[in-house]
């Protein structure tokens, strides 16, 4: 006789005594075990020296590791969406983007030629340049109006603080300013400004972002940088015609 | 957005657990055509995953519809990427020639031990031996093709044979599923056998990761990853569903695949666009899990809690926005029970072995491009 299923929840479970990727990122070692056939593997070993600097060193301006090129390629897998940077090799890129694609149910693979990191220091220079004071501490705000269509936005946390001006800063990544089925990046910065000055006591934010530019794109910095500093200058201009500045 | 092409009803098999409708119905270039359009939308980067039936009976409408977003390519800067599920009967060195310059990444589904249990012709013929040259041409063009098995409550006694017979033949990614149709004859006594495959393929995955090989075997591999990353492992999940709307052959969007041809998951069309109200309100309802599921210890880890939807409008379907509610099928509730420990079992052992491989591919974000540089210096 057919003996019936039925969904029975587990009330307790012991989850496994291994680190999260959180309990991880605690521990500086665990990534300097290394398989036996990379010990053997000059390639492997240069490349693992540059990603031990990256990743343990935050991936604070990378560019003098590499050249200076400025470009990055970063990787989203489909089973496991963080992004990543690391060293740009165009002759790997190609084959890189076919591996990853080989890698399940969906993966992609960008070239950035600015990293976050690159264009939160031009937006702090350029506003520092034009009158704002950053402090070390940020409000612990994050954004207010988490709604489950635009994704990662509800992780959005605020970067620059000037406590006198009551003016904050926020960059989004990639991942949170071109979630699918959202308005283009710019119409959604200003949504994200207003919902912040809406729902917290902010009186002012400047909500930036950095285009997308693709291996295709020969030398697309310039331009990045350029859209950027658009950005920059239409929110001191605000500024300025609200009396901030 | 990468939208999934059911290019055709049609399939040259007859597998006994294919839950697909086998009609007579195939995907117009029109209607093909505009779902690129569509998923350019909005992005700088789409993929197109050409489904089926079988899609390879569609091979010129995959020749038209990739050469078509290359002329777009060419004219906007988007890129695409390809993808297509297969079962490989009528794969040919030309078509690895084509997906080789255009990047198509390609599933295969076979069933190892099982193929001819369950894979067979039309006409009722085996085909394992028509396909035995076939996997070396595939994994001579892409060495990192993906493998994939499914089983049913007649061959899950074999599951872990499945994925040896994978392995053994070169493919490096490894997949399995399991035909959860409510009416497939599974029992507590069955899932005991399932576990005691799951429990193979954990001494399999041990087995392998102490060797240092290059694999990805997804019910264990995926479990591990559950838990490193906790409460976003599901938040991920939606949202990569989310963005992975399916086109029926007649140009219907459907939430998703898993949704295909039901009315009420209807989103819209590739001509009108996807109708964004009712994408989002079928959306809120996948964050919330059934209510017997909200007090589970492995929640946070279970692949079926969250958007897994029926609709619970039973009359009118046609309604613009209607209810919708959480449902797990008893089945996935216990193969996740049973799941669960077995994949902690294998990482914990090969984390307290200090395997290094099992530690480089689970927590440094930059193994993939490790593992490339490594075979890119294998081959000079």
């Amino acid at each position: 006789m057919k003996t019936q299923l039925t969904s029975t929840p587990m009330r307790e479970y012991n989850p496994p005594k291994i680190p999260t990727f959180a309990e991880a990122r605690e521990d500086s070692t665990l990534l300097k075990r290394m398989p036996r056939r990379w010990k053997r593997n000059t390639a492997i070993l240069a490349c693992a020296g540059i990603v031990g600097t990256v990743s343990l060193a935050g991936c604070d301006d990378f560019r003098p590791h590499h050249g200076g090129s400025g470009a990055a390629i970063y990787v989203t897998q489909s089973t496991e969406q963080e992004v990543v940077p690391f060293v740009p090799h165009e002759v790997l890129r190609e084959e890189l983007e076919r591996r990853l694609h080989s890698g399940g149910s969906g993966s992609a693979v960008y070239v950035v030629y600015f990293t976050e990191q690159e264009a939160l220091g031009m937006i702090r220079a350029r506003l520092e340049e034009a009158g704002l004071r950053f402090g070390e501490s940020v409000p612990e705000y994050s954004y207010p109006n988490g709604d489950e269509m635009w994704g990662a936005l509800d992780k959005l946390n605020l970067d620059l603080f000037d406590s006198g001006r009551n003016v904050a800063i926020t960059l989004m990544n990639s991942q949170e300013s071109y979630p699918g089925f959202s308005p283009p990046p710019h119409e959604l910065a200003e949504y994200v400004a207003e919902d912040f000055i809406n729902h917290t006591s902010l009186d002012h934010v400047g909500v930036f972002y950095t285009q997308h530019a693709w291996a295709e794109e020969e030398n697309p910095r310039p331009q990045l940088e350029a859209n950027l500093e658009e950005q920059i200058d239409a929110f001191v201009e605000q500024l300025k015609q609200q009396g901030v500045l | 957005m990468q939208l999934t092409l059911h290019l055709t009803n049609r399939c040259n098999l007859n597998c006994s657990y294919c839950f697909v409708d086998h009609g007579n119905e195939s995907m117009t270039r029109e209607i093909a055509f505009a779902a690129v359009r569509l998923g350019m939308q909005g992005v700088k980067t789409s993929g197109l995953l050409f489904y089926g039936g079988e899609p390879l009976l569609e091979r010129q409408l995959i020749y038209d519809t990739v050469e078509y977003s290359q002329s777009l390519r060419k004219k906007t800067g988007h890129n695409f990427y390809y993808k297509m599920t297969t079962n490989g009967m009528l794969l040919d060195g030309e078509f690895l020639d084509f997906a080789k310059i255009h990047n198509l990444t390609i599933g295969f589904s076979h069933d190892g031990p099982s193929q001819d249990d369950c894979r067979l012709t039309k006409d009722g013929q085996p085909t394992f031996a028509h396909l035995q040259d076939k996997i070396p041409l595939l994994l001579k063009y892409q060495p990192y093709a993906i493998g994939m098995s499914v089983t049913d409550p007649s061959t899950v006694h074999k599951a872990a044979d499945m994925m040896r017979f994978l392995h053994d033949s070169g493919f490096k990614y490894l997949h399995i599923s399991h035909n959860y149709d409510r009416k497939a004859p599974w029992t507590p006594e069955v899932l005991e056998i399932l576990r005691g495959e799951y429990a193979k393929m954990a001494e399999m995955y041990i087995e392998w990761t102490k060797a240092e090989e290059k694999f990805y075997l997804s019910p264990i591999d995926a479990k591990v990853l559950s838990h490193l990353k906790g409460e976003k492992y599901n938040l991920d999940r939606i949202r990569m569903s989310m963005n992975q709307p399916s086109v029926d052959t007649d140009g219907s969007l459907y939430y998703s695949s898993r949704y295909l041809g039901e009315e009420a998951f209807k989103i819209g069309d590739v001509f009108a666009g996807v109708n964004e109200e009712k994408r989002a309100h079928i959306l809120k309802y996948a964050y919330i899990p059934p209510e017997n599921c909200r007090d589970c210890a492995i929640l946070n880890r279970c692949n079926y809690a969250y958007d897994s939807l029926v609709c619970a409008s039973q009359a009118d379907t046609s309604a613009a926005l209607l209810e919708y509610t959480a449902d797990v099928n008893p089945v996935q509730c216990a193969h996740e029970q049973l799941l669960t420990p077995l994949a902690d079992y294998a990482a914990e052992t090969l984390y307290n072995a200090d395997s290094a491989l099992f530690i480089q591919k689970h927590y440094n974000e930059l193994y993939p491009i490790m593992s490339l540089v490594e075979d890119i210096s294998a081959r000079r």
